[in-house]
């Protein structure tokens, strides 16, 4: 036998460990996080909700809203944002040089004036040209600043917010009412927590009045549904598992809150990444750790972000794209967190894992595959065997995907109509035929992104809401 | 004859795909079993907001409707089914309401549950007899205030303070602050619960905690009210800052001499809750000086001060504000502004003078209010 046959076998039975255990990690996470948000349903059920609602003693909090070309969406935004229910609140819309009409438009919906408000220059920025009130909504604020990206437009926001929580939403993305306040409760129940997040969800062609969801509906769009299973599967066992041993690394950027002294001593987002997200949760957890200051980072899954997700191919693959150079970017940016066993859970067992099942995984899957199409041609592999180990791997993704679909089942049911439920389910089924394959793919481009491309906010098709406006395109 | 590696891959593809089908199976049949009882629970209510108005106007006696709403199988249905009255009433409706839920064993069932039921169980059990007013279940919830798990912590208190007993509020407040990872903000909101009449409590473990720290201690019941309160982990000041804002929160005028009592020697933290504190009451003691408040060297209690000056209107402190106005904090540069737009015609011509004079800050915040307040400069 050549050595290349060795170098193939040996590879071979390497993809069959790697298989082996990172589904044996994701039927471990399905399980904690079936125990997990069983957990938080109990703290809910014991929760009186409407008496923290009318509590004056929860933390103030500003919501930052970086918005750059957004005049389709950001004024259903605003409305969605000031229409929660929160005792004591501030929005904070960081306008970032758009070259659009984003301010115009607010200015001519909120009855805009300049105002004289004082900033810290907490985190370094990109010069503010204005701040704004409105005459109408007291509890509104619209920076004007330098174009600089979402990063450093949501250090803008940062730096003018004055409260000592902050909650960060995308521009794109619509919160439940109660939102707020199901997540603040993460950070009154635990002095711990540094920082907490929900679940987001695809708003595409959800009924919306006044900027709340107010009927929940399948998109009849392809590339929508698969993205509608790929977040279940994402939030309802990936973060709630993280989340209940305490190894969460990623809250997402379109929703998620912060103790702002701890992100300010973080020094606040970083410029350097497309994945400002994940970055910033990990940098956060090494400064606690540095300065020895107990910490929790929180997810909690009913409070839910509504958002509109890409609903073509290009943009869906590029944003896949983006998302795994983030990834990449702030795994390499935080590497001292790495089998480090001063950050617990987080150090020995998530941070190996994205690395090497996030981070390497469209490498192993892409030559996976190619390494046993070569190794049947060439008679290495028998054709029976491959065939039964890929539909076992199918299987295998199809139970992952159909488990989130049957928390999503008990515990909260979103989609009210029966008939959704089974289409998704026949999704679940189709995604592990094609998508994940071609999702993998993606990854993989994005990791070559990583290696030798530089960032930007991304392209990525904009609709208003209320479908009044035609869709607009957004550029860097 | 097939190989052992194929025959094992078969059958974990058989269970795999059994497995699926079962999830389908199981997610077919939730959806169907929660439509068929969320109508069963709709229509029962129905039925049951009928004969629980009937019983309330007199129209029933206990023994029959009683007979009509047993259901041994139904109690959470009961509870959910009651739970928003028990919020909203209060007098004969509400005890009448309490004989029901004793008679159709409501109360019995839970108070089971809190002795001997599972985790979420008896949480739910002390909400439950927290809101039925179960003074017979105080034992059983002051024994989970100990519990190791911050869910069973939170239900006891709250089941505690919402059972009007309000000697047990120190149990619940220690409990909170020591046993738990609870914030005092999330603290206090739980015991916001136990309403005004803890207030006096607090006022005298305030004052005892004054007369402690001067050495002298007048009343031995004080000492004893303060047993609960051995600290474990807790910056004493949490205490003292949580009751604060409760007194202030229950706007407790007869309050205002103790919290004027504490600021003399508190903790500028302290400070900043006692004047939140006198802001939420909306009003102050007469005889109090807040200049040093004003000229004090932690902005936000120049911030508070500044916005409490409002319900004195001492005239003394004007040029303090005045000098505020070029303070190193917006906020407090803002509130002082607010303060002498509400000063009279001598605050309003302070404002319009610094508006146009050459210190920068204090022009900007000065035109920013004027402008606010539709005074044209």
């Amino acid at each position: 036998m050549s050595n290349w046959a060795i170098v193939l076998i040996f590879y071979n039975i390497f993809v069959i460990f790697y298989f082996i255990s990172i589904n044996g990690f994701y039927l471990m996470l399905v399980f904690l996080s079936y125990f997990g948000l069983r957990s938080q349903r109990s703290v809910e059920r014991a929760t009186d909700r409407y008496q923290a609602f009318q509590s004056a003693f929860y933390k103030p909090l500003a919501v930052i809203i970086p918005a750059y070309n957004e005049e389709a969406t950001i004024v259903d935004t605003a409305y969605s944002t000031l229409s929660l229910r929160y005792p004591e609140y501030e929005i904070i819309i960081v306008n970032d040089g758009s070259r659009d009409d984003t301010l115009a438009v607010l200015e001519k919906e909120f009855n805009l004036k300049k105002y004289a408000r004082d900033y810290s220059n907490d985190i370094p920025c990109e010069t503010i040209r204005g701040i704004y009130s409105s005459k109408d909504y007291p509890n509104l604020v619209i920076v004007d600043k330098e174009n600089g990206g979402k990063s450093d437009a949501l250090n803008a926001g940062i730096n003018v917010s004055q409260f000592p929580l902050f909650c960060n939403i995308d521009s794109d993305s619509l919160i439940d009412a109660d939102s707020l306040l199901k997540t603040i409760d993460l950070f009154a129940r635990d002095w711990r927590t540094v920082a907490a997040g929900g679940t987001i969800r695809a708003a595409n062609q959800c009924r919306i009045e006044d900027g709340t969801v107010t009927e929940v509906k399948l998109s009849p769009k392809f590339w929508v549904r698969f993205q509608i299973v790929e977040y279940l599967r994402a939030f309802l066992f990936g973060r709630a598992g993280w989340s209940s041993i305490g190894g969460l690394m990623i809250l997402s950027g379109a929703f998620s809150i912060y103790r702002r002294k701890a992100v300010v001593q973080a020094g606040g987002y970083s410029l350097n990444t497309v994945g400002e997200d994940m970055e910033l949760v990990l940098r956060v957890q090494r400064v606690m750790k540095e300065i020895n200051r107990e910490y929790k980072v929180v997810f909690l899954a009913d409070p839910v972000c509504w958002t509109q997700v890409p609903e073509s191919y290009r943009s869906l693959k590029n944003q896949r794209r983006r998302w795994q150079r983030g990834l990449s970017e702030s795994l390499f940016g935080n590497f001292e967190m790495f089998l480090n066993p001063q950050y617990g859970t987080t150090g020995m067992i998530s941070f190996p894992f994205f690395l090497f099942y996030e981070f390497l995984g469209p490498v192993i899957e892409i030559t996976g595959y190619l390494v046993f199409i070569f190794s049947i041609f060439t008679g290495l592999l028998n054709p029976p065997f491959v065939i039964l180990f890929l539909t076992a791997a199918i299987l295998l993704g199809i139970l992952l995907s159909t488990s989130a679909l049957l928390m999503e089942e008990i515990y909260y049911r979103s989609y009210p109509r029966l008939r959704d439920m089974l289409i998704l389910f026949g999704y679940a089924i189709l995604e592990n035929l094609f998508y994940r394959q071609l999702h993998a793919w993606w990854r993989f481009r994005g990791l070559l992104d990583f290696f030798f491309t530089k960032r930007s906010w991304g392209t990525v098709e904009r609709k208003s809401f209320s479908e009044k406006k035609q869709a607009v395109d957004q550029e860097s | 004859m097939i190989d052992p590696y194929l025959r094992i891959l078969l059958y974990i593809i058989i269970v795999l795909a059994v497995i699926i089908t079962l999830l389908l199976l199981v997610i077919v049949i939730n959806r169907y079993l929660v439509s068929v009882n969320k109508a069963k629970f709709t229509a029962k209510k129905q039925e049951w907001e009928g004969l629980y108005l009937n019983y309330l106007q007199g129209d029933l006696n206990l023994i029959e409707i009683a007979g009509l709403m047993k259901d041994k199988k139904r109690y959470y249905w009961l509870w959910r089914f009651f739970s928003p009255y028990l919020d909203m009433l209060d007098g004969s409706d509400f005890d009448k309401t309490k004989v029901l839920c004793r008679e159709i064993s409501l109360i019995g069932h839970y108070k089971q549950k809190l002795e001997h039921g599972k985790l979420s169980e008896k949480a739910t059990a002390a909400r439950v007899l927290g809101a039925l007013r179960c003074k017979e279940s105080v034992t059983g919830m002051i024994s989970l205030l100990d519990s190791k798990h911050q869910l069973l912590v939170q239900s006891a208190s709250l089941g505690l303070a919402k059972s009007g007993k309000s000697e047990t509020f120190f149990s619940a407040a220690r409990a909170l602050l020591d046993n738990t990872y609870f914030t005092y903000e999330g603290a206090t909101e739980i015991l916001s619960a136990y309403g005004e009449s803890v207030a006096p409590l607090m006022v005298r473990f305030l004052e005892g905690e004054i007369e402690i720290l001067n050495g002298e201690t007048k009343d031995e019941s004080l000492e004893k009210k303060k047993k609960p309160f051995e600290l474990k982990t807790v910056d004493p000041s949490a205490y003292n800052s949580v009751m604060i804002d409760l007194l202030g929160f229950f706007k407790y005028r007869e309050a205002l001499p103790t919290l004027q009592g504490l600021m003399k020697e508190a903790d500028p933290e302290t400070i900043v809750h006692i004047l939140k504190a006198f802001l939420s009451i909306g009003e102050m003691p007469a005889n109090i000086d807040l200049k040093p408040y004003l000229e004090h060297r932690y902005w936000v209690v120049r911030n508070f001060s500044a916005r409490a000056w409002r319900l004195t209107g001492d005239r003394k402190a004007i040029p303090i504000l005045e000098k505020l106005l070029q303070d190193q904090s917006w906020w407090v540069r803002f509130n002082s502004a607010e303060a002498l737009s509400e000063a009279g015609e001598s605050g309003l011509e302070i404002l319009r003078i610094k508006a146009e004079g050459p210190e920068e800050s204090a022009a900007a915040i000065s035109s920013y209010v004027l402008r606010r307040r539709g005074v044209e400069l």
